[in-house]
């Protein structure tokens, strides 16, 4: 029989064992999703405001700041280059989303919320007439049933490394990252380096709180002389292997996001297309209303 | 940076301890860290950060274990390959008894244990960070220590044969 003492002495030394270093990978999930999680207002600094000293009630809060600075390191200061904290989505009082399926069906005018499988749960507002489904955990679309363009939302890591040459083959975008990182810059470079891909209106965004790079990719005018495969003309290829391919001249509207997937490993990309081939003003308007209405949700 | 890196290092570890599980212990400190930083203007005692961490980390720890019982039947032993703490821990089979024992308790229950003796808080200084009263943490430590011991003296007896399932 254990005696007490002896109990807690093996317990003791059996809670030395196990983990006592927080991975990295959990400190680059936690920076990258507190540009999406809004801080809660302190609502006792409002009821005691009048009873306590204007100085005490800043150095209280001041040193709360510094200590879970301290706590987390400067990592989760704001970069210079988004200008502060990220905004965040604004909750509506709508009612619950529908789900978006897996079958490509007619949309009721309303919200959808796009969720597992796809790897990053997202809502949206699409008016009457549009159609949409989940393609798996990397494709998802929202577009017009006249299939004059759409909204497409996509991940991926591989492109090609010339689309007028099948023969070439794809390549893995780079991922240079820190500590291995897929990044929104890394796939921006990708596409600016594709040869016969003209890109332009490069710009800094933030699209539901994550941050990225926004750019108009062209294709040539013409394919005459590419070594074109069955696909014809592929910019990139998903992880389930569907080629994605532009038709001579067309144009692309990407949004590059850094997006935390809802696993701690799956640090990714994600990729919004806005596609108005053959769309008129109207049908611009409806899918850019779309595209305002997008809300990328924190991965739970 | 050091501190910051040394801090966290604290909630994973007390988190890991609490869950024995690497997955649920990087999710749970990862939920603990991000509402450190949405709670954190509610937080009116800069002074009580520590206790204050400590009962968001329990909370996510607490959600995680829930979340894993849906997940999957059993949690997944910790890394066997590290080296033995010491003469205390006899034998494997301490070892075995005492992860069974202590996965049958409940988060509340490891909560109190892994405090109290990994962290070496006091008894009122765990039942400042879990917000619960001392009488209960006295009382929670002594079922889980009691299990515990009821789990090492399991070892003690004749081996059953398992069946299995």
């Amino acid at each position: 029989m254990s005696n007490e003492r002896d109990t807690t002495r093996i317990v003791r030394s059996w809670l030395e064992e196990g983990a006592d270093r927080i991975p990295d990978r959990v400190l680059d999930v936690v920076e990258a999703r507190l540009h999406a999680t809004p801080q809660r207002r302190a609502g006792w600094l409002a009821r005691r405001f009048s009873i306590m000293n204007r100085t005490t009630v800043r150095y209280g809060l001041g040193a709360a700041a510094i200590i879970f600075v301290l706590v987390l390191g400067s990592r989760f200061l704001p970069t210079s280059n988004t200008g502060g904290p990220q905004p965040t989505p604004t909750p509506t009082p709508e009612p619950t989303p529908a789900p978006l399926t897996g079958t490509d069906r007619n949309l009721a005018a309303g919200t959808y919320r796009a969720g597992d499988p796809f790897l990053f749960p997202l809502e949206a507002t699409v008016p009457a007439g549009f159609r949409g489904h989940i393609g798996g955990p990397y494709y998802v679309d929202l577009y017009p049933d006249s299939r004059a363009g759409g909204l497409f939302f996509i991940v991926f890591d591989e492109v090609s490394v010339d689309p007028c040459d099948a023969s070439k083959g794809m390549t893995t975008v780079p991922a240079t990252g820190e500590r291995g990182a897929k990044t929104a810059a890394d796939l921006v470079t990708a596409l600016s380096e594709m040869p016969g891909i003209e890109v332009s209106d490069v710009s800094d965004v933030t699209v539901s709180g994550y941050t990225g790079t926004s750019l108009t990719i062209t294709a040539p005018d013409s394919f005459a002389g590419c070594n074109l495969g069955p696909d014809g003309y592929v910019l990139w290829r998903l992880p389930l292997r569907a080629n994605f391919a532009m038709t001579e001249g067309q144009v692309y509207r990407l949004w590059v996001l850094d997006v935390v997937g809802p696993r701690l490993q799956q640090d990714q990309r994600l990729v919004i297309m806005l596609d108005e081939t053959g769309s008129n003003e109207t049908q611009r308007a409806e899918l850019r209303a779309v595209f305002d209405s997008i809300r990328i949700l924190p991965a739970s | 940076m050091s501190l910051a890196v040394a801090t966290g290092d604290r909630l994973h570890a007390v988190a890991h301890r609490i869950l024995r599980d690497t997955d649920l212990a990087e999710d749970a400190t990862q939920q603990a860290l991000l509402a450190i930083w949405r709670d954190l203007p509610q937080l009116r005692d800069p002074a009580r950060f520590e206790a204050w961490s400590y009962r968001l980390l329990v909370r996510a720890c607490y959600a995680e274990a829930r979340r894993s019982r849906t997940r999957a039947p059993n949690l997944r032993l910790l890394p066997t390959d590290e080296p033995m703490a010491g003469d205390a821990l006899h034998s494997i089979h301490d070892r075995d008894q005492l992860e069974r024992g202590f996965r049958r308790l409940s988060v509340d229950h490891r909560a109190v244990v892994v405090l109290h003796h990994y962290m070496d808080m006091t008894l009122p200084e765990v039942a400042d960070a879990l917000g619960i009263p001392e009488g209960t943490v006295r009382s929670r430590l002594h079922y889980a220590m009691r299990g515990l011991r009821a789990a090492l003296d399991a070892d003690a007896r004749p081996p059953v044969r398992e069946v299995a399932q």
